[in-house]
């Protein structure tokens, strides 16, 4: 029913646009003289409060030094046009993002949504702007999970695109961080019961299977409970494989609750290598001591040499930017963050009529462009609607200014720049 | 020997859940009330004791006893201020105010503390373990299992030999006829609770050393101070500790079966008391 009624509305819809496209293709010779050629509007949502505020923290941030970096104008092929931005909160729920985005599309008239980050607010936003057929960028999320999920396997998108690395490469990196190590070769691997781990330990696809490959011994004792309190039995298990690397993905908490135990245990791993939990730098703290030498895949640091293309600032410069105005430690998604509008906004500079959604995204596709985060290119990507972005592998060691950094270790997937020291055993292994 | 170290680390984590259960138990038999904040309580001291720590850079043995009787406070305050005027011989009022209350903490956490997730540093004794033969017993769980029995052994001789436990035990039985003998429901309503939010003070510094807080984690914490507390008989203070145990032990069983069937194991052990045993293994004396 609710279908059925949608897709009326963007009938009806698109027969307006249409009419106003047109309208606005006459009266352009008067309109490029005045000052501005009109407003375009692009809608933001990112889950600014809940569970997965972490992440949008950066893109708030950034919006706002778009914001001001732009002073609400933006020169493109077309004329001078005044920018509008509209930002929502996804409130880290998927059926409040599919509203925001419906909200946006349908009253505010966006001419280009930005569901920035997160499989949760991307997923619900980019379907909506698919039946509504606005061009739709997104970012920081394994592509496999905003393609695979929405059916994009058998059939591309026509409006959605999206930049990121993938699963497959994710997994490779944590190979290359183990091969730079002298081990026995065996590994213990920890996968929660969820969808993030039953993906990374499924046994045809995920971990389990490039570890193998590479001439590893695996030993997977079963998917672990989230919030599990007692980890007695898989340190055990791990201590009898005598696995001397520990690799797989769960949150901060299990990740603590583990580690605390295994030294309990007396079951000391040269290697813990984990997706997830060790993204922010709070997820590192909390590990205490024992968070030194922990390592994990890496999206983005100030290490990147790239510059900004929107702002000319490098990797430094932007958390710099950062550190000095909320006073704290960088995060690896404000790459991302940043990326995601050096995309948008050279794809509307770059169209024939930023006012037309289809224009839009016409030029959206044809983005080859040189980012803070590496190359978004969507002409080469494993997918039409897809651009794989670099991935590196990474160890939190001790730091200066703050209490951990993460250091660039391993460049066996994206030999871009030379990592920036040799991985090194946890320093309370036996 | 891989089954007694299940056993043990079993009680070891019986422990823990014990120090959950204690409070509630108190909370329930005494007044009736089912506390749904009782894990946001935990998370609350947890957070006021990392802060603390920031702040002061207290240890964590100074910031334990420093957070018993901010709990106790907390706890007094919470009584008179709310659960007095909810409490009474329907159940839901109360379970209504506490769920209501849980939800405006988890968010009033979340603004104060933000999303991160955050630990208690500890120092070496995390880590430290005494090796029995071919087992080793963790010192830090070991102190959370000596914590609880000792709080639990204060509680029952609080209850049975002190004048005030016999004011608890009479208002629980019948207030009315209490009140007519000269125990203030009220006064004694809002002591329980006091304790049993001080004891929650021992609950939160122990989880945020052995593993991490987050302002939304209450809740999980929270079902298995219920199924101890019912596995041992609504009300019990040693019924308590003892399904506490055995939670701890089909848990810590379960894991040793497969890493995924630890939860539920405990969740079906839960289930089978209740088919079995419905009034809980120790029957509500009183």
């Amino acid at each position: 029913m609710s279908i059925q009624s949608g897709l009326g509305t963007s009938t009806r819809r698109r027969v307006l646009q249409g009419m106003g496209a047109g309208v606005a293709a006459l009266a352009a010779p008067s309109i490029l003289r005045a000052q501005s050629a009109g407003t375009i509007k692009i809608g933001f949502i990112t889950p600014a409060t809940g569970p997965l505020a972490l992440f949008g923290e950066t893109d708030g941030f950034t919006v706002e030094r778009i914001r001001e970096a732009l002073g609400g104008k933006l020169e493109t092929a077309a004329g001078t046009y005044d920018l509008q931005i509209l930002v929502r909160d996804g409130q880290s729920d998927p059926n409040r993002s599919a509203q925001v985005a419906a909200d946006l599309i349908l009253n505010d008239e966006v001419h280009m949504l930005l569901p920035a980050s997160t499989t949760d607010i991307i997923n619900p936003a980019a379907d909506q702007a698919e039946l509504f057929g606005v061009p739709c960028l997104s970012t920081a999320a394994p592509w496999q999970a905003i393609v695979f999920p929405r059916g994009g396997a058998d059939q591309p998108f026509d409006w959605t695109y999206h930049f990121f690395w993938g699963l497959d490469e994710a997994l490779a990196t944590f190979v290359g961080l183990w091969n730079s190590l002298e081990t026995n070769r065996k590994v213990g691997m920890l996968f929660p019961q969820n969808a993030d781990g039953e993906t990374w330990g499924s046994t045809e696809y995920g971990l389990p299977v490039p570890t193998q490959e590479a001439g590893f011994e695996t030993r997977m004792p079963g998917f672990f409970q989230p919030r599990t309190n007692d980890f007695s039995s898989m340190i055990s298990n791990f201590r009898q494989f005598e696995a001397e690397i520990v690799g797989g993905i769960t949150y901060v908490d299990d990740l603590t609750t583990f580690v605390n135990q295994c030294a309990q245990q007396g079951y000391r791993p040269k290697a813990i290598t984990v997706a997830a939990a060790l993204l922010f730098p709070s997820g590192i703290e909390a590990l205490g001591d024992l968070g030194v030498g922990m390592s994990s895949e890496v999206w983005w640091t100030p290490a990147f040499p790239f510059q900004s293309s929107l702002t000319g600032q490098t990797s430094r410069d932007v958390a710099d930017a950062w550190e000095a105005s909320t006073g704290r430690q960088w995060t690896q998604p404000l790459g991302y963050s940043h990326a995601i509008w050096e995309v948008a906004l050279d794809a509307l500079r770059r169209s024939s009529n930023p006012l037309d959604r289809t224009a839009n995204r016409d030029a959206l596709r044809e983005t080859s462009m040189q980012t803070l985060i590496g190359p978004v290119d969507f002409g080469s990507g494993p997918h039409p609607n897809v651009s794989a972005t670099p991935i590196f592998g990474g160890q939190w060691v001790r730091g200066e200014q703050w209490p951990f950094e993460l250091k660039i270790v391993d460049n066996t997937v994206n030999p871009l720049f030379e990592p920036e020291q040799a991985m090194q055993p946890l320093p309370w292994s036996s | 020997m891989y089954w007694i170290d299940g056993i043990v680390q079993g009680i070891l984590l019986g422990g823990l859940y014990a120090q959950y259960a204690l409070g509630m138990a108190l909370m329930f038999g005494v007044m009736k009330i089912v506390n749904v904040t009782h894990g946001d309580l935990v998370i609350l001291l947890a957070l006021i004791g990392i802060s603390l720590a920031d702040l002061t850079g207290l240890g964590p043995w100074s910031i334990l006893a420093t957070l018993v009787p901010i709990g106790a406070a907390i706890g007094w305050i919470l009584q008179r201020a709310l659960l007095n005027r909810v409490v009474g011989d329907d159940p839901l009022p109360s379970l209504i105010a506490t769920f209501g209350l849980s939800i405006a903490l988890q968010n009033a956490m979340l603004q104060i503390w933000s999303a991160d997730t955050r630990s208690l540093s500890g120092g070496a004794i995390q880590q430290a373990s005494i090796p029995v033969g071919s087992l080793y017993i963790g010192v830090l769980p070991l102190i959370v299992l000596i914590c609880a029995t000792v709080l639990t052994a204060g509680m029952a001789f609080l209850m049975h030999y002190t004048r005030f436990g016999r004011a608890l035990r009479a208002a629980s039985a019948d207030v009315e006829a209490a009140a007519m003998m000269g125990v203030n429901p009220r006064r004694v309503y809002a002591l329980a609770t006091a304790i049993a939010v001080g004891i929650l003070g021992f609950a939160a510094a122990f989880q945020a050393m052995r593993s991490t807080v987050a302002p939304s984690d209450g809740p999980f914490q929270l079902i298995y101070a219920f199924e101890a507390v019912i596995i041992g008989g609504l009300g019990s203070i040693w019924g308590a500790f003892t399904g506490a145990m055995i939670l701890g032990i089909s848990q810590s069983i379960g894991f040793r079966i497969n890493p995924g069937f630890g939860i539920l194991a405990g969740h079906l052990v839960f289930l089978a008391v209740l088919a079995v045993r419905p009034q809980g293994i120790f029957k509500r004396k009183s």
